[in-house]
């Protein structure tokens, strides 16, 4: 289980992130939805420790992070809470296959290459493995990018718009892989924009504004959101999409 | 007389011309890709003590003639009565140029790196040393290779910078067979036959090397 407490992020003079309040619990999908510049991605990168938070509390699978002061040892943390940035970061220099066997090869994993194979069939890429990230499309980099974040068998899953350059087809097959990531046990958070993803799959959904959380709640909150500011932006995204 | 007939008289002395020509570059070339390299990396590592230093130095190596350079290093010492061999004058103040020239291409390439791709590879799984060896480090060797190889053949084209302190490099025994049979065309273009030769390789490898490279890393420049 994750749990983040009065989690806080400033850089420079900019408050980014502010009183973030979270928990993330194995089996649920959490979404975190917002306009942009809301904190969505940088509540990820501080719930991922990727960024450290400026002030605030981090438990991660019973260990406990206080900040400022504790440096996390990042080592005993990931890969069992890993996560797919917006922009994928794919190695450019290796195939499709080897961004996901890579990182099966360096933790010593017997079966790297097999996994690798059978994870990338998964994801429907199996045709294409011997491609290099530039020779894929944008879905198919999407889709190895989840491959190689699943790979290693996390038990925390951040996804950061996974579904955005996908056609409805591929999102309809990720969104499959995520809801069975989720009965594996798996606590994940996804940010995004598809109101379609959130309505099928999400547990709880986290509505961030100006870096703060305005309102909480299961999917519900699609249908009745309490706050003007959520029900203004339930609608501009309704209306676009 | 020919080119080809110039070539053929006077192999013997084009050979060993060649042959000086050559030794030189090995001597800048290693000089500078190796403690070029370093310099980059430290450059990168330690920007106040390191980095600033060595931009200024590259400004100013920039700004001055490789020929001002050269006769500077060479004639003063001389003045000061350390006597280097010419061969040696022109090896340090070349090799001076290259490792900079190297240290700059290095250390702008590691400043340009996208610090994501590491962030992914430590969230994979892979320790710092892992994602240096699998991630960094070929991304970089790919991004610099045909730019290194590029300043490698310019390099190789200042040596005959050498002939000005009485290197007897090619361009110097080009001078002393036109001295004697007084065929500037043909010899001057002898001499550009024979740098084609040594450079049309290895400058084809640069290109190809940037071709090769260069799409697949579209990503990592763009950023």
């Amino acid at each position: 289980m994750i749990v983040a407490r009065n989690i806080k992020k400033v850089a420079g003079n900019a408050t980014l992130l502010d009183d973030i309040n979270l928990e993330l619990r194995p089996g649920s999908i959490t979404a975190v939805i917002g306009p942009s510049g809301a904190g969505k991605t940088m509540t990820l990168r501080c719930l991922t420790l990727v960024d450290l938070p400026t002030s605030g509390e981090l438990a991660i699978n019973g260990s406990t992070f206080r900040f400022p002061g504790d440096e996390p040892d990042t080592s005993r943390v990931w890969p069992h809470l890993t996560a797919v940035f917006q922009q994928l970061f794919l190695w450019p220099h290796l195939t499709l296959f080897e961004n996901v066997a890579l990182p099966l090869r360096t933790v010593g994993r017997h079966d790297a290459d097999a996994r690798a194979r059978a994870m990338l069939a998964r994801v429907g890429l199996d045709g294409v493995s011997g491609h290099y990230p530039n020779e894929a499309s944008g879905g198919e980099r999407q889709r190895a990018a989840l491959a190689r974040a699943i790979a290693l068998e996390p038990r925390y899953l951040f996804l950061d718009e996974i579904t955005s350059n996908l056609d409805v087809e591929s999102a309809g097959g990720v969104l499959e892989i995520i809801r069975s990531l989720k009965s594996d046990g798996l606590a994940i958070l996804v940010v995004t924009h598809s109101l379609h993803f959130i309505a099928n799959a999400a547990d709880a959904i986290v509505f961030l504004d100006h870096g703060r959380i305005v309102e909480a709640g299961g999917p519900e909150i699609l249908r009745e959101a309490k706050t003007p500011r959520l029900q203004k932006f339930l609608s501009v995204i309704r209306a676009t999409h | 007389m020919s080119i080809f007939e110039i070539i053929a008289a006077y192999h013997s002395a084009f050979l060993s011309g060649l042959l000086t020509t050559l030794k030189l570059s090995t001597v800048i070339w290693s000089a500078g890709v190796t403690v070029g390299a370093l310099l980059g990396v430290m450059a990168h590592r330690q920007p106040n003590i390191l980095g600033i230093p060595t931009k200024t130095a590259s400004f100013i190596m920039g700004s001055v003639p490789v020929l001002v350079f050269l006769f500077w290093l060479h004639f003063p010492l001389a003045e000061l009565g350390l006597r280097l061999p010419p061969f040696w004058s022109a090896s340090i103040a070349l090799s001076v140029v290259n490792i900079l020239a190297v240290a700059d291409i290095v250390r702008h390439a590691l400043e340009e790196f996208p610090q994501e791709y590491l962030v992914v590879a430590r969230i994979s799984g892979l320790t710092r040393n892992q994602a240096l060896r699998h991630i960094q480090f070929p991304l970089i060797i790919r991004h610099i290779l045909p730019a290194l190889i590029t300043t490698q053949v310019t390099m190789l084209q200042a040596t005959l910078f050498a002939s000005l302190i009485s290197v007897d490099e090619i361009f110097r025994t080009a001078q002393s067979i036109n001295a004697r049979i007084y065929r500037p065309i043909q010899i001057y273009t002898a001499l550009g036959i024979l740098f084609l030769l040594v450079c049309g390789p290895i400058q084809g490898l640069a290109l190809f090397l940037k071709h090769r490279f260069g799409r697949k890393l579209a990503e990592l420049t763009s950023r």
